[in-house]
């Protein structure tokens, strides 16, 4: 192994660690806002506010996030959408990981002990009272886990937004790979700074998990 | 106490429940006056829960009249205007559970507190003060600042009456709320309750504890399969029945 050259361009993959984690911060907070909406639409009473949020959730999860990335880029571009690689990437990755996310918020939700609702009810609560001050308070406790583990999926999947050229980690081993032809240093490179990321952001999950677990 | 020429404060009329193709109430003729302790026990699956549930709606009816302080509790109504008058009926109706359903996010303090100040009955200070005398007044005034996790099953029911209380209800209902507990913390729940029972406050109570009804109550109705077999002050229906199937079932007790 050529421990020499991967030094020399180390920093190279630092700064793109930057990029990767910025386009995956974004896409979790998108993911996260779409979840949080999309997991409340699917348990509404009403017909016509579960359907739309069961169909994205089926359709996002089942199809290729990297052709969810090329219809958003490259479609939107042929019609007219003109987003540059970085927003066409965060906002395909959000969309995407939101779809998980729904299920992740929506199982926790539905975990939450049935009495507890009629408990609300029966104090003279409405429903979205209940739902705000007693179901969603327990909900967030159980879906901390479950949330952390579709990050980190999203993560390790923001690398296919290499494929439009955004200068993230995969792109710029690949950029390395053109000018030295050493593929095997490069994407041991780029698999420790994944590595790195990923288990810090595991360390701050288990931390947040920690923090908000109940009292007992 | 309760005076029988007095309109009822629950008045319940060929009340029937189905569940599916399960008829659990098969018509219900029921009135609960005020300050009125009423007992109601009957075999498992009789459809006791269900009648009391039925009270507040938290179960829809299938068919029948229930009336509560003068209004009728499952009107027609559309979904919005249903819930509207749901909310403001439920503020009068306490209702404890078996397995006291407390927040667990919540102190003992704040489980009853929330729902007054929520509800823009009570300022937080008169919240806080009233809840605290609650707390005192079921032994748990030193237990304000636990969280449900860290109390008895007895404390944990004590707190859940003291919840229900702070709403100031007409009407409490009570679901087999000892049947989860440790004996040794069984006396202590049904102090508090008998505690309430001489303030008056007009209770419904689901019970299996036959000595307790017999105690506590003003009145006591027998239930099986989905109706009343048979009514009145528990020195009759629990000493003297006149139904046979109360006595199988009083003997079936013993
Ligand atoms: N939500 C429900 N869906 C379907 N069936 C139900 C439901 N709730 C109750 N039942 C059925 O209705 C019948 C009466 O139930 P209920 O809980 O009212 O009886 P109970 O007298 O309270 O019994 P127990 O003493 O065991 O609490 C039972 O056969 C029960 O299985
Ligand atoms: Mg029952």
């Amino acid at each position: 192994m050529d421990f020499d050259l991967m030094q020399r361009v180390w920093w190279f993959f630092a700064e793109a660690s930057v990029a990767t984690i910025y386009i995956s911060a974004l896409a979790i907070v998108l993911g996260l806002c779409l979840g949080f909406t999309a997991a409340l639409a699917s348990l509404s009473r009403l017909a016509v506010v579960r359907w739309p949020a069961r169909a994205y959730v089926s359709v996002f999860r089942g199809t290729p996030a990297l052709i969810q990335l090329f219809l958003l880029f490259f479609g939107g571009l042929q019609l007219g959408l003109e987003l540059t690689p970085i927003q066409a990437g965060i906002i395909a990755l959000g969309i995407n990981i939101g779809a998980y996310m729904t299920e992740s918020i929506r199982g926790a939700i539905v975990a939450v002990e049935r009495g507890q609702m009629e408990a609300g009810r029966c104090l003279g609560l409405s429903h979205a009272q209940t739902m705000r001050r007693i179901i969603l308070p327990q909900a967030a406790r159980l879906m901390v886990r479950p949330l952390g583990v579709n990050s980190v999926a999203l993560i390790k999947g923001s690398a296919i937004v290499s494929t439009i050229s955004v200068t993230e980690l995969t792109y710029t081993a690949h950029r390395f790979i053109s000018s030295t032809y050493k593929p095997f240093e490069m994407f041991i490179l780029a698999a420790i700074f994944y590595l790195v990321i990923i288990t810090l952001f595991m360390r701050l999950i288990g931390w947040i998990d920690a923090r908000v677990a109940l009292e007992d | 106490m309760s005076d029988p020429r007095r309109e009822p404060l629950v008045r319940i009329r060929n009340l029937k429940k189905n569940f599916g193709t399960l008829e659990v109430l098969k018509g219900i003729d029921m009135d609960v006056h005020e300050g009125q302790i009423m007992a109601l026990i009957g075999p498992s699956g009789s459809g006791k829960s269900t009648l009391l549930r039925t009270i507040n709606q938290l179960e829809e009816v299938t068919s029948g009249e229930i009336w509560f302080d003068g209004t009728l509790v499952n009107a027609p109504l559309s979904h919005r205007a249903r819930e509207k008058h749901l909310n403001a009926l439920r503020r009068n109706i306490g209702m404890v559970f078996q397995h006291f359903n407390l927040f667990p996010h919540m102190t003992a303090l704040e489980n009853v507190t929330m729902a007054p100040v929520l509800l823009g009955l009570q300022t937080k200070d008169e919240a806080r003060e009233k809840a605290l005398r609650l707390l005192d007044k079921v032994g748990l005034g030193d237990r304000a600042n636990y969280y449900p996790a860290r109390l008895s099953g007895g404390q944990k029911q004590r707190v859940a009456i003291a919840r229900a209380l702070a709403m100031e209800p007409k009407m409490m209902l009570f679901d087999e709320v000892t049947s989860a507990l440790d004996p040794e913390l069984v006396g202590e729940v049904n102090r508090t309750m008998k505690q309430l029972a001489q303030e008056n406050m007009t209770m419904l109570i689901v019970t299996h504890e036959l000595k307790f009804a017999a105690d506590t109550a003003s009145h006591v109705v027998f239930m099986a399969d989905g109706l009343i077999v048979e009514e009145g002050p528990p020195q009759q229906v629990l000493r003297d029945p006149v139904q046979a199937r109360t006595r199988a079932f009083l003997q079936q007790d013993d």
